[in-house]
């Protein structure tokens, strides 16, 4: 939930619940005090009613039941809330009366007073002021409301647009981050967390970039060392069968390094962005000429390679990487291919797609262009080859996936 | 011919210079920017091998004065950093190639041999090898005076051999240097064998003696 809604939220509940409390307080108050004052007025007629008899008895106007087939009955005094049948101006009608019933012994006879005052003014009195209150804080609330959603709103803005500009942040560009001014305290020192803390990352990674590409290069000196005593050892007459063994392992692990230093020297020079100039390419003559390249490692496999070549598509590349793009996922099409499987090549201005023969991936399309992962069991691949792949097409935009379908692993690159 | 080889790392340097001290080359070697230049003032060299990563000065600055000093000399640059940069900068200077490290030892003799071919010879001589005679200008080669008919593989596969007479050479050096980086993609050799076994049928066939000999657990070797 946002915070906007979830502040809304809590206010417009608490609202209705002070709305409904405070007006229900007003209603019963002003009822309360209304009564009293009526009850008073109805004691203070029953009294002038009683003096009457007492001094200008008899007293005609008002029938006086006789009480005295009845039990003598002490005196009493109650009031009660009553609803009178009346016809008004032709309607019919029952009417709200507060009623005082007193029963009075005077000059020794049982008087029974009732005097009675309507309660329709009042309740007509009572229910105005009460609304009109209610309407007063309904108003209130319903500004507050709108007030502060638009000072909530004005001072969220600059929040928002700093989360959108953060989500697009990426260590990997160089552009240092741009975040919205704004005038509230606690986002500004937030604001200028957040570029230290970018700024932190940004250096960290450019760091650890550079150290990898160091440490790739210092490592080429000692690789030339191994590899050119070996090779000077390889020279030597007479060895044993077992010296030639270890000569020989030492050799090729001594490849493998170098190998995987290259590639990772590769892979951290395209994320440097070192191959920056671009040119045209008709990748159909950059797809044949590799295929004339890996002419040797296709006919050792039997694999049939079919084209469906548009003519002449284009893409804007740099020409070095556009080649490693090829030979990779060519490479990859044979290294994974069957014997006498094979390959079928479509290009076109949109796309271009490599699909070879081959058994179903042991693990998910989407981990097939990360560093190291690799399928095959071979000790010699080191998995990097989709990786420089995937990371060329990223350095450009393009758009990369991987599917399996009837035996057919299809890799295709969206220009 | 004589070169001189200008590398900081010893045991490199020491590796280097045996190994083409065995091809009737005469090597003087300098550990520093300083010994190279004084060397390069003294004398001339046919081919110098020059790494450019030196501890007391930049190897493309030393390239810059080896032009001046003796124009005529072939320069190979060897470095450790696979930079195309580096490698345009120092092939826009005057260098005539440029090799990588770590690099095989047969690659880099290699390289050296037909740099020197490209500068003294203007690529028109042959390279003769007992009955066997190559001319990598027309890229032709007779065995016992007979024209063998060799397709582009199997010619530098043997240019590559007869450079390498009498060496060790692993397959995975044969391959690259056929295939060039596209090999670190593949993860099998065989067809080397196919390449292999083709140019010895077309030299037998003429007469001449196989001189390719296969070295257990290493390789292959060519010479007697």
């Amino acid at each position: 939930m946002k915070l906007i809604q979830k502040t809304k939220r809590t206010y417009i509940l608490n609202s209705i619940i002070i709305f409904i409390v405070s007006t229900t307080v007003i209603y019963f108050t002003l009822k309360n005090i209304i009564t009293k004052r009526q009850d008073e007025k109805l004691l203070w007629d029953k009294e002038i009613i009683g003096k009457k008899i007492k001094y200008d008895y008899p007293l005609p106007i008002f029938d006086v039941e006789d009480y005295e087939s009845k039990i003598p009955v002490n005196d009493t005094v109650y009031f009660k809330d009553t609803l009178i049948y009346q016809v008004i101006n032709g309607a019919e009608k029952y009417e709200m009366y507060r009623q005082l019933t007193s029963i009075e012994t005077l000059h020794g006879k049982t008087y029974k007073i009732i005097t009675r005052s309507s309660d329709v003014k009042n309740q007509d009195f009572f229910l105005a002021i009460t609304v009109s209150v209610g309407i007063v804080i309904l108003l209130l609330i319903v500004t507050v409301y709108f007030v502060n959603t638009i000072i909530m709103r004005n001072a969220w803005l600059p929040f928002y647009e700093n989360l959108e500009i953060l989500k697009n942040f990426s260590v990997e560009n160089n552009r240092p981050i741009h975040l919205q001014k704004t005038k509230i305290d606690e986002f500004q020192e937030l604001n200028q967390s957040l570029i230290k803390l970018t700024d932190k990352i940004k250096s960290d990674f450019t760091n650890l970039k550079e150290f990898t590409e160091n440490a790739s290069h210092e490592m080429q000196t000692p690789l030339a060392i191994m590899q050119s005593k070996l090779e000077m050892l390889m020279q030597s007459e007479n060895l044993k069968k077992d010296q030639i063994h270890q000569i020989k392992a030492i050799y090729l692990a001594g490849q493998r390094l170098s190998k995987l230093n290259k590639t990772l020297l590769l892979l951290s020079k395209i994320e440097n962005l070192q191959f920056k100039e671009k040119e045209e390419i008709l990748f159909n003559d950059t797809i044949e000429r590799h295929l004339e390249i890996f002419d040797d490692f296709l006919l050792n496999k039997k694999i049939r390679v079919i084209k469906n070549f548009a003519t002449n598509p284009k893409a804007k590349a740099n020409p070095l990487l556009f080649d490693m793009v090829i030979s990779n996922l060519l490479s990859n099409a044979i290294k994974h291919n069957v014997e006498h499987g094979n390959i079928t090549i479509v290009t076109n201005d949109l796309f271009m797609s490599f699909s070879n023969s081959g058994k179903p991936l042991n693990i998910s399309s989407d981990s097939l262009f990360e560093r190291f992962k690799k399928d095959s069991k071979s000790p010699d691949s080191f998995g990097l080859g989709l990786a420089i792949v995937k990371k060329i097409c990223d350095t450009n935009n393009w758009k990369i996936n991987h599917s399996f379908i009837e035996y057919q692993h299809n890799i295709t690159i969206y220009f | 011919m004589k070169l001189l080889i200008v590398e900081d790392e010893i045991e490199l340097l020491n590796t280097i210079s045996k190994y083409l001290k065995k091809e009737e080359f005469v090597c003087e070697t300098a550990k520093t920017y300083f010994e190279a230049e004084d060397k390069l003032a003294s004398y001339k060299y046919d081919v110098v091998i020059l790494d450019i990563g030196l501890p007391d000065g930049n190897g493309l600055d030393l390239l810059k004065k080896i032009k001046v000093f003796s124009p005529e000399s072939g320069v190979l640059i060897v470095s450790a950093k696979n930079s195309l940069d580096d490698k345009l900068k120092g092939l826009d200077l005057g260098a005539d190639d440029y090799i990588t490290k770590p690099f095989h030892l047969a690659e880099l003799n290699s390289r050296v041999n037909s740099l020197i071919r490209r500068r003294n010879f203007k690529g028109n001589e042959s390279i003769v090898f007992n009955e066997i005679e190559i001319n990598p200008n027309a890229k032709t080669v007779k065995a016992n005076e007979e024209s063998l008919d060799l397709t582009k593989k199997e010619f530098y596969l043997l240019l590559y051999f007869i450079t390498n007479k009498n060496r060790v050479l692993t397959k995975e050096a044969i391959a690259e240097h056929l295939w060039g980086d596209n090999i670190d993609l593949v993860d099998n050799f065989d067809f080397i064998y196919t390449h292999m076994r083709n140019l010895r049928k077309k030299i037998k066939k003429t007469g001449a003696n196989d001189y390719l000999q296969t070295i257990y657990g290493l390789g292959y070797k060519f010479g007697e």
